[in-house]
């Protein structure tokens, strides 16, 4: 045989150890606080039996005959003086005059009288008589209760007029003992028979017996030891009837154990208590597996929703960009005329007033971010959507509001943190300043072009005589010939006429320069925001994928802390 | 189990038979219904003068005593109290209880 004291160490030991370390899902930390204390106390308690001496506990209700009993069993050993309890909360304890009070016993907290006596045949065993459980109410009915913990056999004393009390039944089921330790005795048996008729008293007492068995059967107690006895017959004879069992009761209950015996009837008590320890953990098991069988099918169904939450953030985006000034700030934001020449710059400035910032780095982000933190709180809407299905689809199925309380704000605490973050880096990688497009091409043409306007100017000026002379004799006289005729004619007339032309010309040249370079600037947003959006669509997907692996890791913890709970206690 | 129940009504009857007058004192017919392993009907009948012992069931019991074989072999090996089987409720007793009572001499 094993010892059962070793074993229950080993279950105790790793139950604490998971307490420690496991991860708890319906657990609050103040009830794994309370599993580890009560563990810690439980193996106290175990590495203290080795006493070889037992406490018995009496318990009964009122006018069951409890103290003649006790007088009865103890018979000449122990003071045959009925002891009056100075107060009726008062326990009893007969204590063999060698053997101490066990140190355990918290004699502080409750209040007692203590009964010495010589029989050191029964020195094994230190009997406490119990105030009557049906008498004591408030802080005594605790104190017993409290009591009952340091009890290693418990006698259940009742009568042929009160073994169907309830309540005798209800506090019953509260004693976290083993059933095996628990004793009944039906006394006041001598009520039953009367000398003349011995049979109806058997019929009785069958009656009796097998409707008690019932009663116990029902708060749990299967196959319970109940003894019928007189304890009143018993008084001054030593032969009885033969259906008081009174001897045999005190030989059961008052034989020499072996320590083995002993260790066995306490380890069998505090196994019961950590059984009750572990029904928590049981508790655990079961929601645990519940949730991981709904989470699992979430997870795959949700792999097949997930074109439509493609599409419905796809939508939402798309409403976005019609609403949304960021497509307006981009573009009057790069409006700086840096590849404009010439008076098209003017209508730059024009711009200029609107947005009084510079383009620089700061500026960028300050105008940007606003409309990221709204792209990214529709993300967030998107992912709550997500949550809020799933938390709804949990509660239905009837998962405990913690768990799905638990799911939910990890959910949140994900969202919250890394999809903006990853918003705000696509964004910035798409419309920081740094990295436009020179466009020089664009610049050469008007160059070109004010310097054909330019050329044209002089020609017109200088006249049609001068032209033509410098063209018959090209040289530097007749250059020189043609420029200074060009400077004379431009204060006459005709040069006033040409230069407001040439203003003109220019101010046109220059609008269209302008309104080209709009349109380049606004093609070139729309470029960005559509990869922008590609973008978003991308880490929209990646998102949800995350989520799905997020449900399928859920699922892989909890078969692993499953696990561990089934190998808590084999 | 060596000892089975059929071998303790053996044992029941030589006891019966090796007393005197057994059947005046008693003068009741028993039926024992014995359940599981080993189990059977047997019946004493002492209203007769020497008394007889059948298997099976008798018509005229006055008293009938249930239990499961291993216990009937317990009880009358002295390993089982029959009080305790009483009241326990692994023996049950239908008739006249208290003449049941008087059979426990012989066993």
């Amino acid at each position: 045989m094993t010892d059962p004291v070793g074993m229950l160490r080993q279950n105790l030991r790793r139950a604490m150890t998971f307490v420690q370390e496991g991860v708890f899902y319906t657990l609050r930390p103040e009830e794994r606080e309370a599993l580890f204390l009560t563990s810690g106390d439980l193996l106290k308690k175990l590495e203290s039996v080795t006493q070889n001496s037992l406490v018995v506990g009496m318990l009964g209700g009122t006018g069951v005959g409890k103290s003649s009993l006790m007088n009865a069993m103890a018979g000449s050993h122990i003071a045959s003086t009925s002891h009056r309890r100075p107060h009726t909360d008062a326990v009893l304890i007969y204590r063999f005059n060698e053997t101490p009070l066990p140190a355990n016993l918290p004699t502080g907290r409750f209040p007692w009288v203590e009964v010495t006596h010589d029989a050191a045949s029964i020195r094994q065993v230190l009997i406490c008589d119990l105030p009557d459980f049906d008498s004591i109410v408030g802080e005594h009915r605790e104190q017993v209760i409290a009591f009952l913990e340091h009890l290693d056999l418990l006698v259940w004393v009742t009568s042929p007029e009160k073994y169907g009390d309830a309540q005798f039944f209800d506090f019953l089921q509260g004693v976290t003992k083993a059933r095996r330790n628990f004793y009944f005795v039906l006394n006041k048996v001598d009520l039953l028979f009367d000398e003349r008729n011995t049979e109806a008293g058997y019929e009785e007492l069958q009656k009796i017996s097998s409707s008690l068995r019932e009663y116990l059967e029902n708060v749990g107690i299967k196959d319970p030891d109940i003894y019928s006895i007189s304890a009143l017959e018993v008084a001054g004879k030593t032969a009885h009837t033969h259906w008081n069992q009174l001897s045999l009761f005190r030989n059961e209950l008052f034989r020499q154990r072996e320590l083995k015996e002993v260790k066995a009837i306490k380890a069998a008590n505090i196994d019961k208590e950590i059984d009750d320890l572990f029904s928590l953990f049981e508790k655990e098991s079961l929601n645990l597996s519940i949730f991981r069988e709904q989470i699992n099918r979430i997870a795959t169904d949700f792999k097949e929703e997930t074109a439509g939450w493609r599409d419905t953030l796809h939508e939402a985006i798309a409403l976005w960009t019609d609403t949304t000034p960021l497509r307006e700030n981009l573009v009057s934001m790069t409006t700086d005329g840096d590849i404009l020449v010439g008076p098209a710059g003017v209508f730059v400035l024009f711009d200029k007033k609107k947005s009084t910032m510079e383009p620089d780095e700061t500026n960028t982000a300050s105008s940007i971010l606003p409309a990221l933190d709204e792209v990214a709180s529709l993300f967030r809407g998107q992912i709550d959507r997500i949550t809020n299905s799933i938390a709804g689809r949990l509660l239905r199925e009837g998962i405990i509001p913690p768990l799905v309380e638990r799911l939910r704000s990890e959910f949140d605490e994900h969202a919250t943190k890394h999809i903006r973050d990853s918003i705000v880096q696509a964004g910035m990688a798409h419309f920081s300043n740094r990295n436009r497009p020179i466009n020089r091409i664009y610049r050469g043409v008007q160059y070109i072009t004010y310097l054909l306007i330019s050329c044209l100017l002089i020609v017109s000026l200088a006249g049609e005589n001068a032209w033509k002379d410098f063209y018959a004799a090209p040289g530097i006289s007749s250059a020189l010939n043609f420029i200074v005729t060009a400077i004379f004619s431009a204060f006459s007339p005709r040069g006033l006429a040409a230069l407001g032309s040439f203003v003109v010309i220019n101010i046109f040249v220059g609008y269209r320069f302008y309104r080209k370079y709009r349109k380049i600037i606004e093609k070139r947003t729309d470029r960005l925001l559509r990869s922008f959006t590609n973008d978003l669509e991308v880490l929209w997907k990646e998102e949800l994928d995350r989520i799905h692996e997020r449900l399928i890791a859920l699922v892989r913890s909890l078969n692993k802390n499953l696990d561990a709970i089934r190998q808590l206690r084999q | 189990m060596s000892v089975t129940a059929k071998d303790m009504i053996e044992k029941i009857k030589g006891r019966l038979d090796a007393t005197d007058g057994a059947s005046e004192k008693i003068n009741a017919v028993f039926q024992f219904i014995l359940n599981g392993n080993g189990g059977g009907e047997w019946w004493f009948d002492l209203t007769k003068k020497s008394p007889e012992t059948g298997e099976g069931l008798h018509a005229d019991a006055a008293c009938t005593i249930k239990m499961d074989a291993g216990d009937f072999v317990a009880m009358l090996s002295k390993d089982a109290s029959p009080m305790k089987l009483f009241m326990s409720g692994k023996l049950k007793i239908d008739g006249d209880i208290s003449t049941a009572m008087k059979l426990q001499n012989f066993f």
